[in-house]
């Protein structure tokens, strides 16, 4: 273990994702797995519950935005620090071969699974064009 | 594998901190998926040479260690801790969460990692508790009685 003085802020306090300038705001760290008949997204969102996680889908753009909320335990200083509470969001834009009223998403052991179906072909079918 | 620096932020860094998405134009589209490419590249490579990040915070007091440690996707058998004497060796075995099909991002960490960490004084053994939660291990590891100062009686 480093013996860093001051280790409680700066670079050391940095979290597990690339950060923006904010600080506060990481970008959480994803898989993306492509099947025949659908796409499986995995975001690895450590320490954020439930309830801090919100999910959205707005026009195409899929929004996954979770929050890391560390309290500092009783009667314990911080000798050494690597992460720290934060924001976890990121952006995905989603195709328009994507079934978006049939994705489905679970969080397990702090890791959020996205699965997003892929549309179903129709078969061609023909038109029938009636006389009149 | 101690890191005195996350070697992620350095290339952040290198890619001028671009990654947060927002603007629409095409041509900020085409940059972006140039720079998550190339990240994603970058990260792959880097996660081969070093495997698998795991960040930890270190608490302590007079009568107790906390250990907390970022581990997403692990499960109570992908991890082991173990301490000798004030040596705590913390261990992620390799696992994949999810299977099959084509990996057409892969950012998350996959491989072993080793953390090790000197603890301030002896721990009791046998009072150690460590809790995995949604992706956070957590160590308490006890001071030993024996460890503990004493003031001594002088008759």
């Amino acid at each position: 273990m480093h013996r860093q003085e001051g280790s409680a802020e700066g670079a050391d306090r940095r979290g597990a994702e690339s950060r923006n300038m904010n600080g506060a705001i990481a970008v959480p760290r994803a898989d993306l797995r492509e099947f025949a008949d659908r796409f499986v997204l995995q975001l690895d969102l450590p320490g954020v519950a439930q309830e801090g996680l919100e999910l959205s889908l707005e026009r195409r753009s899929l929004s996954v935005r979770g929050s890391v909320e560390l309290r500092a335990p009783e009667g314990l200083k911080l000798r050494h620090g690597e992460f720290a509470s934060r924001t976890l969001q990121r952006e995905f834009r989603v195709g328009d071969g994507i079934d978006t009223d049939r994705i489905e998403a679970a969080l397990t052991d702090g890791v959020l699974t996205v699965t997003l179906p892929k549309t179903v072909e129709r078969a061609s079918r023909k038109i029938q064009v009636r006389a009149s | 594998m101690v890191f005195s620096r996350n070697p992620f932020e350095w290339i952040d860094e290198q890619l001028g901190g671009m990654r947060p998405f927002s603007a629409r134009t095409p041509l900020f589209e085409l940059r972006r998926t140039l720079i998550d490419e190339v990240d994603s590249a970058l990260r792959g490579a880097i996660e081969g040479a070093f495997g698998r990040r795991v960040p930890i915070n270190v608490w302590s007091g007079p009568d107790r260690v906390l250990l907390e440690a970022e581990v997403p996707g692990c499960r109570q058998e992908d991890v082991d801790v173990e301490v000798h004497g004030t040596t705590l060796t913390l261990k992620v075995r390799p696992h994949e969460s999810a299977q099959g099909g084509e990996l057409r991002l892969a950012e998350r960490g996959r491989g072993e990692a080793v953390r090790e960490v000197e603890l301030p004084f002896r721990v009791d053994l046998e009072r150690v508790e460590a809790t995995l939660r949604q992706g956070v291990l957590q160590v308490v590891l006890p001071r030993a009685a024996q460890d503990s100062p004493r003031k001594i009686k002088i008759s």
